[in-house]
């Protein structure tokens, strides 16, 4: 789901920057004041898992293929802010050592997938968690993940229309909505609920302290 | 002057109205050659060994921002390519989900490539690497919040 850096208009990944930057510096400063530090050690394990399981590829159909995407099991055990913080360190480990995403469009991917993606989860576990546990952290990261999927294609299919070269094409990514909403959201309504799973089987052996911030 | 004596001009004047109307049939006119050249071809594949057939691609020549050539991968998920100067040459793969790949190729004067840039290949030692890092970063701030403790309260 990482979009890579070429594909994305400048007024766009940077407007995108101008939002991150004071949800990364509430995100610290949040983080700062109320964090425990004995939990220091299971974020950093729980973050490289996160990582790990950002590398694990499903095969698709026509030769593709998805991977998850980790941040629901970090929104689950340490809440909202924690998990955006400590996924935007994945995305930039992603970036600068294999090669997935990008620095530009760093803010993108960790506002859709960190930011939404933690707090569509997080939202839905605590409406559905008192009805059934196990099944509202399913459908918190089912949710949180095909959110996030469904912004990061409405960001690409809008690329067409950030401008053209002189020959009529598109400067940037050049597939509108009509394309990467299907392509792109398809495959993870199907790769999203495996990852539901894969949390819950996580989380349910892991000591949680807190429900999440 | 007669009727007869106009033919042949009038001949004439067709004949070359004729001439002229297929002069511009000429401008539709297609000529074609064929010669054995040694092309750069770069082929791609998904991590789990398939290719990406009929994949666009863009391919931009050294300080240019306007595609030398574009088209779609083969069938076999290959792209190929003759540089015709010398410099670092950008091949741009996009796929419809969003994800893509961009190879930078190095042609040095005699149109030979010397380098090609791409996204890192040895996954595994990266993944350890990544995992590595965010541990020890763990253990850093561990250290750095007990210090700041430390100070705080000595």
């Amino acid at each position: 789901m990482h979009i890579p850096d070429g594909l994305i208009a400048p007024q766009v990944y940077l407007g995108a920057y101008a939002v991150a930057a004071p949800a990364w510096a509430y995100a610290v400063r949040k983080v700062a004041r109320e964090f425990d530090d004995a939990l220091i050690p299971r974020l950093a394990v729980l973050t490289a898992l996160a990582f790990v399981l950002t590398t694990v590829m499903v095969p698709l159909p026509g030769g593709t293929s998805g991977h998850l995407v980790g941040v629901g099991l970090l929104a689950l055990a340490f809440g909202v802010w924690p998990a955006f913080l400590a996924y935007s360190l994945v995305l930039v480990l992603q970036s600068l050592l294999l090669g997935a995403g990008g620095i530009t469009v760093l803010a993108i991917n960790a506002l859709a997938m960190g930011l939404t993606g933690a707090a569509v989860t997080v939202g839905v576990f605590r409406l559905l968690a008192k009805v059934h546990r196990p099944a509202a952290a399913v459908i918190g990261v089912w949710l949180g993940v095909v959110v996030a999927a469904t912004l990061v294609a409405l960001v690409l299919g809008i690329q067409p229309l950030m401008g053209s070269d002189t020959e009529g094409q598109p400067l940037f990514f050049p597939f509108g909505p009509a394309v990467t909403l299907p392509v792109v959201v398809g495959p993870h309504l199907i790769i999203a609920l495996g990852e539901g799973i894969l949390t819950w089987m996580v989380l349910s052996v892991v000591e949680r302290r807190r429900v999440p911030a | 002057m007669s009727c007869r004596s106009l033919k042949m001009p009038c001949r004439l004047l067709v004949a070359v109205m004729l001439i002229g109307i297929s002069s511009l049939a000429l401008g539709h006119r297609m000529d074609h050659e064929i010669a054995t050249a040694e092309a750069q071809v770069l082929s791609l594949s998904h991590p789990f060994g398939q290719q990406p057939v009929f994949v666009p691609y863009q391919i931009f020549a050294p300080d240019s921002e306007v595609a030398f050539q574009n088209g779609r991968t083969d069938a076999l998920g290959r792209i190929s390519f003759l540089p015709d100067r010398p410099g670092r040459w950008r091949v741009v793969v996009t796929t419809e989900d969003g994800h893509g790949l961009e190879v930078r190729v190095r042609v040095d004067e005699a149109l030979a490539v010397t380098e090609v840039e791409g996204p890192p290949r040895n996954r595994l030692v990266n993944i350890l690497a990544g995992v590595g890092y965010l541990l020890g970063l763990a253990g850093l701030l561990i250290l750095w919040r007990k210090r700041k403790k430390a100070h705080a309260h000595p």
